[in-house]
């Protein structure tokens, strides 16, 4: 704890132990530690339990060789990556042309439509899978209305559906990056390329595209990871088709102990996939970087008509059917039921149950939430300073590490955590620390990511001008890094919020009871056929993420630009 | 920007100083009890709601599936924070003596002696059986399977949900059941694999009576208590098969070193109570009370009509690891 009360202190005043030390290297050191305490030392543990029981059998490589030797279980490994990449692809080839569209044009709704992608971020966890299968099932509410009219809709089962869903439920992160990007270069760009007689979809592809790439690959690298870490998803769509993360859940939540190693071997293969993800994409985004500074950012263009009808049409039906299952929620949460079963007629019953229990898991949602939001946005600013602007070992280990986080998947980290620590001195589980903490180390790469793509633009002049002047490097982060990052910083937080929000693997087996979330309660009602509760819980839980968004933006007058 | 920065950090430190407080809490003493339940939770805020208010005690609830509790509970057991594990069935107990303790209510002299546990870890508050629940707009009522076996013919290719054995106390319990009907021998296999091959195994045991009832799948092989609610609601009715099916007490254990002893034992007489048993039938069909003299649900048809099997629990505890096995190796045969 004593590290953590420290943090505080050197970015206020280059004075104390950073006047020994430096700014910079106790920074650096603070972070170091909290990744080893809440990442490293957790994830190692379950390694180290996996290794040393398959010692026992002889190899350590037991289970690697029975998963690479059984078609059932490397199949989940080419099926992740198929529905991961296809995902990715999808979602940049929706996602670009959708951000350039709201940023370039002057399509009908631009307002609403960023509002609205930061809704479609919001989708409550584990109801918004089930949800495609009350809309798209095999009985589902549209596939019925479909098939009244002749129109048999394919079936949402599978991998095909699975990448639908997917793709619409994780392009926002390549909208949402690309967006930034395009906010980032000057006019002068685009200018340049018209005047010497490029069309415009040439000057998108010659002189805007490679200036977006670090944010496109970004982006694309978010979606990646999501798609292969993702539950929920394929646990309900997935039928025959089994994607890894649903064949390590199988294992760590067996109701007869399980295999244990087996489970571990599973999420070394799936931490190895993801940092290879995160490696790659930190050489592209290396090689691909340019330093510019949008003294005047990409103007909003007029169109002509046909073109303004066709870019707005596009823009509404991604973000229709990226909502629907939202929709779906909502509309549920109003509807009365017979027993488990949802019937046509309207009524307030489902927010009348769950309003003597709504309010400690409400409380304990707003509050971890926030707390983890605010931590990440401070840790993650300063992690993402000493990765672009300092470079060296430490800080090249210092972002493959903390990318790493972004590979975790929740349970594995859950179940670390659990594990490291239950003993005292440090037992913590069932306490809200442990879960912050979780979600501050589950989410950190958010803040880390947005603040790097926006520092690799920005020339460090100024900085440097700071410190010639006599100022010392705290001083100058706080005075002249931080002013310059603010839209990354405020769109990092934005989605560390929303998704810490709804975080549901870690906390189901972090949580205690008096620290149950609102994710949990859903999480309950709806594997308990609860459909109606549950859409109320997730409608609470959609006004949560969104409304405190858009007051934060309202209040700092910068509506438009900020949210994304 | 300074003053913002300030107070972020402020909030910042303000929150670990909260969570140290949290770090600093009394040790839990007498006067509270924490229930680890992965039954429906209606049910279980229903009655640890009741038993709180009737005896004073502050009852906390963490709720998940049986096999995520359990792994809590054994990654736990230096310092145990449950007190009781409401789940599983009769022999989730003695499968784990290393979790929990024994308990024999002075109530269980009231109980139905064959829901009793042997082994003495069990507090048999409800019995539950393993039935076939089909969709009704899918599947009329005269062309539903009839037995287990049915389940096996082609006609129903890819269009029964279960859930995986080793994921799902429940789904284990059927397939125990098919064994010990059928003779536990290869040619009792050679049924299930056939059977496993015309199912979708899913993970999650309490998806399968939704998805049939949801009308997702025409055919299921389910618990008792989730069937009846679609029963109730008429979307599903149920198969009762005739080829036999098992009458299971479901579990309810105290775990060793519980924080709270004598608030554990008191739960488990409370449970077992005829005020307790009573509001169990008549706020939870599906679900059949083990106390003698207590009526089941209306619409369920009474124990006496079941073929009920003679579940030989010893068998199903000592071949566990046996049986999950040899059911891997169908699922990875049949289900790719």
């Amino acid at each position: 704890m004593s590290a953590i009360t420290v943090t505080a202190g050197p970015p206020r005043r280059g004075s104390g132990i950073s006047r020994y030390f430096g700014f910079w290297p106790v920074v650096t050191a603070i972070v170091l530690v909290l990744i080893v305490g809440l990442l490293l030392v957790p994830v190692g543990n379950i390694v180290g339990v996996s290794l040393s029981a398959g010692a026992k059998t002889g190899s350590i490589f037991e289970n690697y060789v029975n998963f690479f030797s059984e078609r059932f279980y490397y199949q989940t490994l080419l099926n992740s990556f198929w529905v991961s990449i296809w995902a990715m692809i999808f979602a940049v080839c929706l996602g670009v042309p959708a951000a350039y569209f709201v940023n370039r044009y002057d399509i009908w709704g631009r307002g609403f439509v960023r509002a609205a992608v930061v809704l479609t971020f919001v989708s409550p966890p584990f109801i918004g899978s089930y949800s495609w299968v009350v809309l798209f099932g095999r009985s589902g509410v549209l596939t019925q209305l479909f098939n009244a009219i002749g129109v048999p809709l394919p079936s949402i089962y599978g991998a095909p559906g699975i990448i639908f869903v997917f793709t619409l439920q994780f392009f926002p992160f390549v909208f949402l990056l690309v967006s930034s990007g395009l906010k980032s270069i000057d006019q002068s760009v685009e200018d340049a390329a018209r005047n010497l007689g490029s069309g415009e979809f040439r000057t998108f592809r010659t002189a805007i595209a490679p200036l977006l790439v670090p944010s496109i690959t970004t982006g694309a690298l978010l979606v990646f990871v999501a798609s292969f870490t993702d539950l929920g998803t394929p646990i309900i769509l997935g039928e025959r088709f089994r994607v890894l993360p649903v064949l390590i859940y199988g294992e760590f939540v067996n109701e007869f102990g399980g295999r244990p190693v087996l489970a571990s071997a599973l999420s070394v293969l799936l931490l190895l996939v993801t940092t290879g993800a995160l490696l790659l994409q930190r050489w592209l985004s290396a090689r691909f970087s340019y330093a510019t500074a949008a003294i005047r950012p990409l103007q909003v263009q007029e169109q002509p008509l046909g073109k303004r009808i066709a870019a707005t049409a596009f823009v509404f039906l991604l973000i229709g059917f990226a909502l629907l299952p939202l929709v779906n929620i909502v509309v549920s949460s109003f509807l009365k039921s017979n027993g488990p079963v949802l019937v046509a007629s309207f009524t307030l019953d489902n927010y009348a149950r769950i309003m003597d229990r709504i309010t400690l898991p409400l409380w304990n949602t707003l509050f971890y939430t926030t707390v983890a939001t605010l931590l990440c946005a401070v840790v993650g600013t300063a992690v993402a300073y000493i990765i672009v602007r300092r470079p060296g070992p430490v800080s090249s280990v210092l972002d493959t590490v903390v990318m790493f986080s972004y590979a975790v998947p929740g349970i594995v980290l859950g179940v670390g955590l659990v594990v490291t620590y239950h003993e005292p001195p440090f037992a913590l589980t069932g306490t809200a620390t442990i879960l912050i903490l979780a979600y501050f180390i589950r989410r950190l790469p958010f803040s880390v990511r947005s603040s790097v793509s926006m520092l690799q633009q920005v020339s460090r002049d100024t900085e440097d001008a700071s410190i010639n002047l006599g100022a010392g490097p705290g001083r100058t982060f706080v005075k002249i890094t931080v002013p310059l990052l603010a839209t990354a910083i405020l769109s990092g937080a934005l989605l560390t919020w929303s998704n810490t929000i709804r975080e549901l693997s870690a906390t189901l087996i972090l949580q205690s009871g008096t620290t149950a979330t609102v994710a949990i309660e859903i999480f309950n009602e709806v594997v308990n056929g609860n459909f109606g509760v549950a859409s109320a819980l997730g409608t609470v839980l959609i006004l949560l993420t969104f409304l405190p968004l858009v007051v934060l933006f309202t209040l700092l007058g910068k509506k438009d630009e900020a949210l994304v | 920007m300074k003053p913002i920065f300030k107070s972020i950090i402020t909030a910042a430190m303000a929150s670990f100083a909260l969570g140290a407080a949290a770090l600093a809490q009394a040790p839990a003493t007498e006067g509270k009890l924490v229930v680890y339940a992965s039954h429906p939770s209606e049910m279980v805020d229903h009655f640890t709601k009741m038993f709180g208010d009737k005896y004073g005690i502050r009852v906390t609830t963490v709720k998940a599936g049986t096999g995520e509790l359990l792994n809590r509970i054994r990654a736990e057991r230096n310092r145990p924070s449950a007190d009781i594990m409401w789940g599983g069935f009769s022999d989730t107990g003695a499968s784990a003596p290393d979790l929990f303790d024994k308990y024999s209510s002075p109530e269980l002299a009231n109980v139905e002696p064959k829901m009793l546990d042997a082994s003495g870890y069990n507090t048999p508050f409800a019995a539950s059986t393993m039935v076939i629940i089909y969709n009704k707009s899918q599947v009329k009522p005269e062309q539903a399977p009839k037995t287990w076996a049915d389940l096996a013919k082609p006609e129903w290719k890819g269009k029964i949900v279960h859930a995986d054995p080793s994921k799902s106390s429940s789904a284990l319990a059927a397939l125990n059941t098919w064994l010990l009907i059928y003779g536990r021998d290869e040619k009792a296999w050679t049924l299930v694999e056939d059977m496993t091959k015309n199912m979708n195994i899913i993970l999650k045991s309490s998806l399968v009576f939704q998805q049939v009832g949801r009308g997702e799948y025409p055919i299921g092989v389910t618990y008792e208590e989730g069937a009846i609610n679609y029963v109730l609601a008429g979307t599903a009715g149920i198969v009762y098969p005739a080829d036999g099916t098992l009458l299971e007490p479901e579990g309810m254990f105290i775990v060793k070193g519980a924080p709270n002893p004598k608030a554990s034992k008191l739960f488990a007489d409370f449970l077992l109570s005829a005020e307790a048993q009573k509001e169990l039938t008549a706020k939870f069909p599906g679900r059949r009370p083990t106390r003698m003299g207590v009526q089941t649900h209306p619409e369920m048809k009474a124990a006496s009509d079941l073929k009920v099997i003679d579940y030989d629990s010893k068998w199903a505890a000592s071949s566990r690891a046996e049986v999950l096995d040899r059911m891997q190796k169908i699922i990875v045969k049949t289900q790719q």
